[in-house]
């Protein structure tokens, strides 16, 4: 019984990560309809920058962790304005935009396997700073990530609802075609969704590449997650399908992880098509 | 070329749907402050202009112009950036924002643009105004009760005066209004009636109403244009055209013979 509160602990820490990619993807998902496979990218570059800046150049990992953000940021937002944006220009479909996006995310990974060829890390000792409640062993940094998630996710919250550009957002995901009509400025709209989807994967690659480190398959491995967390739970309301989404594959990943590891990813996308199956519209849709 | 007409001037406008034959020469003067009406029987193409206008269709010939500039280049999607806004025959509505929001979504030049404006007390001020604005229009038809109601859930009538209240929120100075009763309760009609008044004349807006309630047409508009065959078959002052012994044989007569 002890041993499933340490698995639900480890499974919270989990799905921190999936919430913070899971958001980006479903905000431009749902708005653009974009499958922007290359938010893994975002999220990897935010790593590698952050290693890079701090382990490599010997920026404060403060600074390096903030740089590393901006980087991911610019990145996403680039990604749509030199590939995204001329593809649909031309008439390109969602297809089109989804092997693009593809092709991003191959030469991204070629790259970093190329100057990385293997786990970059900026591992710390206070990761190992750990404390004890009965006979659950808690890591501090992952009620850090908890809390990282938790503002962030208030900060999307007071964003979508009490701005005019989230009233944008949500007008966009409700439809798209009637936002222009009336005068919505998808442009300005689009630039703002990934520019916030992009630091959010960034936010996620940073604090990855200081706890577990990254790799050149960490990208579309995350991007996967973040992917199975929106279908599980839908985007209809982005906020609250990808939290529940992130969580429920956290705790998944957990369990699987603990009962019978060489399964984890067998459990997650043996759940995500069951899901599609039976309940297409995700479990909140 | 432009023209030295402010408001909206439809010039010379023919249009064909591959073979079929819609109309020919269609000349309409909307200017603001008034309301001009286009009555005529289903099929005349009264949509059709309003579709042309807005950059659904390309016409065969003729202009458009803005305060005397020619439209060129308009899409469906950035009429509201060259002045123009239209509302539709059919409902077209954001189904998961509620009623407020559908109006606010409209409103130009909204403050809180990024998450700093949240905290900066001018940008709120601006935020509550907007909402104040977007409530007072809801109260012109009688809808500030169902303001925090997922606009989805109103019944089609109250989802009609929404969108249009939708199209007033931009701001456009050309309004074009598609049958913008038709669906309504019979008891908000005189709402609607006030409302597309009060926009012209207050507000001085130029409104094109295309609209089959001829009872709603005599009440609000300034100038009524008929289309029909193809062709404007009387345009003028609203009282003389609707008295026209033509319309009410042509048109008019059918409608209450039906």
């Amino acid at each position: 019984m002890l041993n499933l509160l340490q698995v639900f602990s480890t499974g919270l820490g989990l799905a921190g990560y999936y919430a913070l990619v899971a958001v980006g993807f479903a905000l431009i998902f749902a708005t653009l309809r974009i499958f922007h496979v290359a938010h893994g990218t975002v999220f990897m570059t935010a790593g590698y920058a952050f290693f890079g800046l701090h382990r490599l150049a010997g920026l404060h990992i403060a600074l390096a962790a903030a740089c590393a953000l901006a980087i991911a940021a610019l990145v996403g937002l680039l990604i749509d304005k030199i590939i995204y944006g001329p593809v649909l220009k031309r008439g390109g479909g969602m297809f089109s935009v989804f092997i693009a996006s593809l092709g991003v995310s191959l030469i991204f990974e070629s790259g970093f396997l190329v100057w990385s060829k293997g786990v970059v890390s900026v591992a710390r000792a206070e990761l190992l700073d750990i404390f004890i409640v009965g006979d659950v062993v808690l890591r501090r940094f992952d009620f850090f990530i908890l809390a990282i998630v938790a503002l962030a996710y208030g900060a999307l919250y007071l964003w979508l609802h009490r701005t005019s550009t989230g009233l944008a957002i949500r007008g966009l995901t409700d439809n798209s075609e009637l936002s222009a009509i009336v005068g919505v400025e998808v442009a300005k709209t689009r630039n703002a969704i990934f520019l916030v989807a992009s630091s959010l994967a960034g936010l996620a690659g940073v604090l990855t590449a200081y706890d577990t480190g990254m790799t050149p398959a960490s990208g579309v491995q995350t991007l996967f997650i973040g992917v199975v967390a929106v279908i599980l739970g839908g985007t209809r309301n982005i906020l609250l399908g990808a939290i529940v989404g992130a969580a429920a594959l956290g705790m998944l990943t957990a369990f699987a992880g603990y009962f019978f590891p060489e399964w984890i990813s067998f459990s997650i996308f043996a759940m995500m098509i069951i899901l599609i199956i039976f309940r297409p519209q995700g479990l909140l849709g | 070329m432009t023209s030295a007409n402010n408001g909206l001037r439809i010039d010379g406008l023919a249009m064909n749907f591959g073979g079929v034959f819609v109309f020919d020469d269609v000349t309409i003067d909307i200017p603001p402050g008034k309301v001009t009406a286009c009555i005529g029987p289903n099929g005349a193409g009264k949509t059709t202009i309003i579709n042309i206008v807005c950059g659904v269709f390309a016409p065969r010939a003729g202009e458009i112009f803005v305060d005397g500039v020619k439209l060129a280049g308009v899409r469906p999607f950035d009429t509201v950036r060259h002045g123009l806004c239209r509302s539709f025959q059919d409902v077209r509505i954001f189904p998961f924002l509620t009623a407020l929001e559908n109006i606010l979504v409209a409103m130009p030049g909204q403050s809180g643009e990024n998450l700093l404006g949240l905290f900066t007390p001018g940008a709120r001020a601006q935020e509550r105004a907007n909402r104040e604005k977007a409530r007072l229009l809801l109260q012109t038809v009688a809808l500030e009760g169902a303001a925090g109601r997922p606009a989805g859930e109103l019944p089609f009538g109250q989802q009609k005066l929404v969108s249009l209240l939708r199209a007033v929120a931009t701001g456009a100075r050309v309004l074009l209004l598609d049958e913008p009763a038709a669906g309504v309760e019979i008891d908000l009609i005189p709402r609607v009636v006030d409302l597309i008044r009060a926009l012209a004349k207050a507000e001085g807006r130029a409104t094109f109403l295309v609209e089959h309630n001829i009872d709603l047409v005599r009440e609000v508009a300034d100038h009524v244009c008929v289309l029909q065959g193809g062709r404007i078959i009387a345009s003028g002052a609203a009282e003389h055209v609707l008295g026209d012994e033509t319309v009410i044989r042509e048109y008019l007569g059918r409608v209450y013979n039906a």
